[in-house]
């Protein structure tokens, strides 16, 4: 991408003719307007990948992450070492902190457990996607809204079902009328409750959907900045690499707070009297 | 003016460009096909990482957390016994210290008990030899004394039978000088 770039923002600098910096304007903004607008095409520069409508780029960036996680996973993990070294220690520690301190935190001792390999995978899950989205080339399968609503989806099918499970069907429902409030009230706040529990989710999908989208954007309206302006522009190169720094913390930021949040809104439903 | 002229024109020019078939999809649209997708490649996913590595990751953070809650427990355990150990052996030290003692104020008193009865035993006895030494020493001196007497007696009467020559009434005589022996 980068070198693309800079081919076109020399053909700008030299002072090339009027339709010369029209293209390169084109070329841009094609390439923005695509990573916004087309999830379905692997927009390589230059390159003419075959357009097919089976082919969704998001959904080969998916398979790839869940082929890198499982041969992380298991190529580092040795499950007969008792001390285990190098990458699976940070994945133990990764593990560690998610059973204690998101899914024990809010679920309590006993479901906290039972549910903290879900919230492994969807931390990884989404952690992987993240970061493949910053691999030059790639995509983030997290920016498709599509996918982050799949997520938000099976956190809202454990909110449901494990609320059921663990509470029954009456008291389930029954957490949707809050308690010591008169008959009008409670008629008036029973389907709030319920529109809140929706919202909760959707807030879930598109939290995940606009961050990972946004940061992108940035990137690459700075990187046309330099595109459009020519070199006058170059030193918003190094504000460039500074937000994909920062992209980097997001991922894993992000990761952290859908993990977070569905054990939060899990929590709420598995355990009412809190 | 001419840079909004140009974005027109790029819009429709990527819209043109991208659209040859008229079936894009972009990340906003909704698409059942997407979410299966996601949802398949979830479920696979957790289901193949539960088996390869959350399950043994996190059985094997609890036996070492209870492996570590044990070794403290034991080392704990170690460490009292340790010290009621340590204190037994000084209680220990300090009764052996005080029998050694008391033996060897026994073991004086009786040493000393033994050699004031052996000194006493001694000092009885000498006593005592001393005793019949001056008892013997005293008949002794009676016995030589009477034959002395009996001897001086006898000598004086047949001195003065001899010198007097006289016959005289021995029995007489020897009443007599009985008489003036006594009186010497």
């Amino acid at each position: 991408m980068t070198s693309s770039v800079d081919i076109a923002t020399n053909a700008v600098s030299a002072g090339g003719p009027v339709d010369t910096k029209i293209a390169v304007h084109d070329f841009i903004y094609e390439h923005v307007m695509y990573h916004i607008a087309e999830a379905d095409v692997w927009n390589l520069p230059f390159v003419n990948v075959p357009q097919l409508d089976i082919f969704r780029y998001d959904g080969v960036m998916i398979a790839v992450g869940c082929l890198l996680l499982i041969f992380f996973c298991g190529f580092f993990y040795k499950p007969n070492k008792s001390v285990q070294h190098g990458w699976a220690n940070l994945l133990e520690v990764f593990v560690l902190f998610i059973r204690n301190q998101i899914a024990i935190a809010f679920l309590g001792e006993k479901d906290g457990r039972r549910m903290a390999p879900l919230f492994c995978s969807f931390f990884f899950f989404i952690l992987i996607l993240n970061l493949l989205g910053l691999v030059p080339l790639f995509t983030t399968a997290t920016g498709n809204i599509n996918v982050t609503g799949a997520l938000a989806a099976i956190t809202l099918g454990f909110m449901v079902g494990g609320g059921i499970y663990r509470c029954g069907v009456k008291n389930f429902l029954l957490t949707f009328i809050p308690p010591g409030l008169p008959l009008p009230l409670k008629i008036f706040m029973a389907p709030l409750e319920f529109v809140s529990m929706i919202s909760k989710v959707m807030a879930l999908m598109i939290r995940l959907f606009a961050n990972m989208l946004a940061g992108h954007i940035i990137i690459f309206s700075l990187v046309g900045l330099v595109a459009l302006f020519g070199l006058w522009a170059a030193p918003v190169l190094a504000l460039v690499v500074c937000v994909y720094f920062f992209e980097i913390f997001i991922a894993f930021f992000q990761a952290y707070i859908f993990t977070l949040l569905s054990a939060v809104y899990m929590g709420q439903l598995y355990r009412p009297e809190h | 003016m001419n840079a909004e002229l140009t974005t027109t024109q790029a819009v429709v020019e990527v819209k043109t460009a991208s659209t040859p078939q008229g079936m894009h999809h972009t990340v906003m649209d909704i698409s059942g096909e997407m979410v299966l997708l996601t949802w398949l490649m979830f479920t696979v996913t957790a289901f193949i990482l539960y088996k390869i590595a959350w399950k043994p990751i996190l059985a094997a953070l609890d036996k070492r957390e209870n492996d570590i809650k044990a070794s403290l427990d034991t080392a704990d355990k170690a460490r009292q016994q340790a010290e009621d150990t340590k204190i037994q052996c000084e209680r220990l030290l300090q009764e052996a210290d005080a029998q050694a003692r008391e033996l060897i104020e026994q073991a004086r008193k009786t040493a000393q008990e033994t050699s004031d009865s052996m000194r006493n035993q001694a000092r009885e006895e000498s006593r005592l030899l001393l005793v019949s030494a001056q008892q013997e020493i005293a008949f002794e001196k009676e016995k030589a004394v009477n034959a002395l007497r009996q001897e001086s007696a006898q000598l004086a009467i047949e001195l003065a039978g001899k010198l007097i020559k006289k016959n005289l009434d021995t029995e007489q005589n020897r009443a007599l000088t009985g008489q003036w022996l006594s009186k010497l």
